[in-house]
């Protein structure tokens, strides 16, 4: 069965273990669960199995074994062409930002729309409601080269944003920023949660781990060494 | 109002082409030599098929008539030529049309034989026109055994021969024109190579807003199509100034053979060319997709 999830469950790992061709273990019998609504931060070291995780939920690799669950949907269970459809759930925020250096703030948000075939008339509409929600309304013919790296993330917040999906995955997107920019830049993520997305976010920063006060997942070689409700960033992650 | 996505692909498309603009001057200019050359041999081919049917319709038999046959005699060999299988026509050649022939043939020199007659030293003949020139040796021996005939003159052997030669400069147009589409191929799907690796931080992106496989493959496709069919018009009319040149030539110099007109060939070279580019820019895009592009 494909659909027998809870309702209230975003992300589900039942015992998923993701071995590489290299005879690598990228995650080894992991499991957890995101309700929504929740805000998750996922640390550990470099190899400890985060991007595997996150692979695993945009469809990227198929588990070893074990089942990754999204939204009531076993994702590695999709068939390769219903994939795209299963992404657009799903907003992706990136360390360096990823955008496009020969489009505007607002071409860069609405390049999201036009993907997945949203009318012209949606793209007016959305695409300035939700620069001016990440507090770009001001910006939207300018070329990232332009804007700061505070100000670039908000575009690439918008973008994740603008498809309304159910759950933002955020890779380091405070990596690349200084303490005061990253600080804001939480406070927009914490913003969107408070509005009922899901927000999983692969970070190293301690601070703002500390600082929020979230959920906490710790992955270490693969394996899923601590999840707390209330958690902080220990040296030892 | 939903995206124009006609549009919307085209525009990734010049994009794209605009972006590498020498590599697609490169592409453009190999993909109008491949062309050309595939057009020139196209209707090299297409001529030599027409030349052939032409020496095909010269290639006649000829039956000469013993000297001292009777009218009656002559006219019974004419009558049992024409009910011969195979025999799609027969003319009659008198021993005086047979020196008008040779009068007209000698031209200038024809005063030679003033004042002589056919009738003294030239035979009647009867010309045979076939409808299976593949048959004409069997022909060739059937009129030979009728009465009368003293000789039969088949140019069968010679016509054979310039059959068989056509034949092969046919073939080696068609392996050419084979081996010029797998090099316009390979260049397009090089180009479009380039185009993906130059896109590829934009394709990163729309593979992760959830862009299917055909949104992401389709700007690359239709920029493949863009080549071939750019490659495909520039050596179309190339090609129709040049032909127009080498009718005239033929014309003027070497007016042994007719070549098909340009305007009964043209057509089908542009349905063709254009056919080829569209499927070069197809599948010079396909392979380079299928081979850099994982979405």
């Amino acid at each position: 069965m494909d659909f027998v999830q809870e309702r209230t469950v975003m992300i589900q790992f039942d015992n998923v273990t993701v071995v590489y061709k290299n005879n690598v273990t990228g995650l080894d019998k992991v499991s957890f669960h995101i309700d929504k609504g929740e805000f998750v931060f996922l640390v550990g070291k470099t190899g400890a199995g985060k991007s595997s995780a996150i692979k695993l939920l945009t469809a990227e690799i198929k588990p070893f074994s074990g089942d990754v669950w999204l939204d009531g949907v076993k994702v590695n269970g999709l068939k390769n062409r219903k994939i795209p459809f299963h992404r657009r759930k799903i907003g992706v925020v990136f360390q360096d930002f990823r955008l496009l250096r020969d489009k505007t703030v607002y071409e860069n948000v609405a390049l999201a729309m036009e993907i997945v075939g949203a009318s012209k008339k949606q793209i007016r509409t959305e695409v300035p409601n939700i620069l001016r929600l990440v507090g770009l309304g001001q910006k939207t013919r300018e070329y990232p080269s332009s804007l700061s790296g505070g100000e670039q993330q908000r575009v690439g917040i918008a973008r994740a944003l603008v498809n309304r999906p159910s759950l933002i995955i955020a890779d380091e997107p405070t990596g690349n920023l200084d303490s005061a920019t990253a600080s804001s830049i939480m406070e927009l993520f914490e913003e969107i949660n408070r509005q009922g997305t899901t927000i999983l976010m692969v970070t190293h920063s301690e601070k703002i781990v500390n600082d929020m006060n979230k959920r906490v997942i710790v992955l270490d070689h693969g394996m899923l060494v601590r999840d707390d409700k209330k958690g902080v960033y220990t040296i030892e992650d | 109002m939903r995206i124009n996505r006609p549009f919307y692909f085209l525009k990734n498309a010049l994009k794209g082409m605009t972006r590498n603009t020498e590599m697609t001057v490169t592409a453009i200019i190999t993909v109008t030599s491949c062309l050309l050359l595939f057009g020139v041999f196209m209707l090299l081919s297409a001529n030599i098929n027409f030349i052939g049917e032409q020496i095909r319709n010269q290639c006649q038999i000829q039956a000469f008539i013993e000297f001292d046959a009777t009218s009656e005699e002559e006219m019974l060999v004419y009558s049992q030529i024409s009910n011969l299988p195979n025999v799609s026509d027969c003319t009659f050649v008198s021993k005086a049309d047979a020196m008008e022939e040779y009068r007209a043939y000698l031209g200038a020199d024809a005063s030679a034989f003033d004042g002589l007659e056919g009738e003294e030293f030239l035979r009647s003949s009867v010309k045979v026109n076939m409808n299976d020139i593949e048959k004409s040796k069997e022909l060739e021996m059937a009129i030979a055994a009728i009465g009368n005939v003293a000789k039969v003159s088949n140019r069968q052997d010679v016509v054979q021969r310039v059959i068989d030669v056509t034949d092969v400069i046919r073939n080696a147009s068609l392996g050419a024109m084979i081996i010029l589409l797998l090099v316009a191929i390979f260049i397009i799907s090089n180009t479009i190579k380039l185009s993906v690796v130059a896109r590829k931080d934009e394709i990163h992106i729309m593979k992760y807003v959830g862009a299917t496989a055909s949104f992401v493959r389709r700007p690359f496709i239709l920029e493949g199509i863009l080549t071939g069919v750019i490659g495909g018009a520039i050596s179309l009319v190339l090609i129709g100034f040049g032909y127009t040149y080498v009718i005239k030539f033929m014309k003027d110099f070497l007016d042994i053979f007719q070549l098909i007109p340009l305007v009964q060939i043209l057509p089908f070279m542009v349905g063709t060319t254009l056919i080829f580019g569209v499927l070069m820019g197809a599948v010079g895009s396909a392979i380079a997709l299928v081979k850099h592009l994982k979405v």
